[in-house]
């Protein structure tokens, strides 16, 4: 049974799909990024999930309920940007989360507030952090009580170098418990290292999502050179395991028909066909290369 | 519950606005006091008390003095519950596990908090001059119109978190519910009495919240300790506050955080 289960799930808002038919799921240890350009529907997405925001159309559920209250408790969020009350010092306003999600004590809060590095400053007024420290205590808020899911969007916006090091551990830290996290994040880097699923979102619409790796080596490519390359293009053009072949300089690069296809396989194709291959290697490309170019094709751009 | 009042105790005790308007409503209902004295015989609030300030008509001149302290706090009301929503902190709130009911209970809870406040600060002030400038024989007859008093306080607070849930900002839930009180009801009531019937616009919101707390005596010659106070008025703000929190619970349940 999936931890998140999203079924045909829509939004509009007046005219416009915020966003429209996004279908997946989340199993129970996945850190699943949510990528996609300003405006494509990542937080709408998150503010469903949490509760906030009422879909126009389908269902999710997490844990098998319909967006229950009591599974909230459960979730460790934080939404587009800190909210807490700037009249209350950082401690009090944790106060006020543990009072919803029924956490007693102070040890939790003063956990939650030493693993983002906030502890000095627990007793300082909320309305004098800067935008980093602020953006901290929302992720102590999410952190707090230790819950089972944690739901972040956008969790590095206004930290530090150093600190974007120090919450990767956090994350890492946090998912290597069997806990599920779900992330979005403008910068793929970040994604790329920490997210083992993700689902990429452009206008709204899912352009692609599985495990990270499969999502890369759908558009993995093979480079390949041999001495003989008129008859190497056309044994790769008529061949039935690739997709396509163009020639980028001194070699052909070639995209795979079916993207379980090793490089062994072509391979054994070439020297069925007595070519022996001079150059053959996989190209993976970065995870901001492939959703660069995704969100340029389906905006009808130049890939870059 | 346990959690409301928690909610409630964090949020609103270290907020300052929430003490500066405490204050102001209570200097505000002392000057009335101060003035309603001096204006009506007595010489302040000095040794001579004004008979508006005796026993048994104390109670209503001190409710009727004291619904501007409902206007006050209803001002504090607003800047609650929008800061809610400007600041993000209802929908942190709902993603922490906080269900929207829950959210509205506490809302009511603070209208209702606010109102008691309201009726202990009148309950307190009649207790001391009625002792200080009543007879021994003065009658309690009139304390009754404390529940009116609180009444008005629960059913103008419950229209204040109405309009804010439909609104949103705090100016413009301010014009609005001034707007409807100063122009709109009066021209809906002359309206009402003029194609209706006669004497009807006394069941719309205001009106009818207003018809609870009667104008002061200005003189007690000839009232009687046991002034008829009509029920009606008791059920028709029930019944508005009954529909303000049912707009607020169904608003809340669909709004977008």
């Amino acid at each position: 049974m999936s931890l998140l289960e999203v079924s045909h799930l829509s939004k509009q808002y007046g005219s416009r799909w915020a966003i429209r038919d996004l279908t997946f799921s989340v199993e129970t240890g996945q850190i699943c990024g949510i990528l996609g350009p300003n405006g494509s529907g990542k937080t709408t997405t998150l503010g469903i999930l949490l509760g906030c925001t009422r879909p126009t159309s389908g269902t999710y559920g997490w844990l098998d309920t319909m967006g229950s209250d009591v599974v909230r408790t459960q979730i460790g969020a934080l939404l587009e940007k800190p909210t807490f009350y700037p009249w209350l010092q950082a401690e009090a306003n944790l106060q006020l989360t543990a009072v919803i999600r029924g956490i007693t004590g102070r040890h939790a809060i003063e956990k939650a507030l030493d693993q983002v590095g906030l502890l000095p400053h627990r007793q300082t007024l909320y309305q004098k952090f800067s935008l980093g420290m602020k953006q901290r205590l929302g992720i102590a808020a999410a952190l707090l009580g230790e819950p089972p899911i944690l739901v972040l969007d956008e969790p590095t916006n206004g930290i530090d170098a150093e600190g974007i090091a120090h919450m990767r551990a956090l994350f890492m830290d946090f998912a290597s418990r069997g806990k599920t996290l779900l992330v979005s994040s403008h910068i793929l880097d970040e994604i790329e290292k920490i997210c083992s699923h993700v689902v990429i979102l452009n206008r709204g619409a899912i352009v692609a999502q599985g495990p990270i790796q499969e999502v890369l080596q759908a558009e993995a490519t093979i480079e390949i050179a041999a001495s003989d390359m008129d008859t190497l293009q056309r044994i790769l053009t008529e061949s039935t395991l690739i997709e396509t072949c163009t020639k980028a300089g001194d070699v052909f690069r070639i995209l795979p028909r079916d993207t379980a296809c090793t490089v062994e396989e072509i391979n054994r194709m070439l020297v069925s066909h007595h070519i022996f291959a001079s150059h053959l290697i996989r190209r993976k490309q970065s995870l901001e290369h492939h959703f660069l170019s995704l969100v340029s094709s389906e905006n009808g751009q130049v890939s870059v | 519950m346990k959690k409301i009042l928690w909610l409630t105790y964090y949020k609103v005790i270290p907020y300052r606005i929430f003490w500066i308007s405490l204050s102001l409503f209570l200097a505000v209902f002392l000057l009335g006091i101060g003035v309603m004295s001096v204006f009506t015989g007595g010489a302040g609030m000095g040794a001579t008390l004004s008979p508006l300030l005796q026993r048994p008509y104390i109670w209503g001149n001190l409710c009727w003095v004291g619904q501007v302290g409902h206007f006050i706090l209803s001002f504090l009301l607003v800047m609650l519950v929008v800061n809610d929503y400007e600041q993000g902190t209802l929908r942190k709130q709902v993603m922490d596990g906080a269900s929207r009911n829950m959210m509205l209970g506490h809302y009511a809870f603070l209208g209702v908090l606010l109102s008691f406040m309201a009726l202990t600060v009148v309950l307190f002030a009649g207790l001391f001059f009625g002792e200080k400038g009543s007879s021994p024989f003065g009658t309690w007859v009139q304390l009754g119109i404390m529940g009116r008093f609180f009444l008005e306080g629960v059913s103008l607070h419950a229209a204040t978190l109405f309009a804010i849930l439909l609104v949103r900002k705090s100016v413009p839930a301010i014009l609005f519910l001034s707007l409807w009180q100063v122009c709109l009801e009066p021209l809906l009531g002359l309206a009402l009495n003029h194609y209706v019937h006669d004497g009807i616009s006394s069941y719309l919101p205001f009106h009818a919240l207003s018809n609870l707390i009667p104008a002061p005596h200005l003189t007690f010659v000839g009232v009687s300790d046991s002034d008829p106070l009509s029920w009606i008025e008791w059920l028709v703000s029930l019944g508005y506050t009954g529909i303000f929190y049912l707009g607020s619970w169904l608003r809340l349940k669909y709004q977008d955080l």
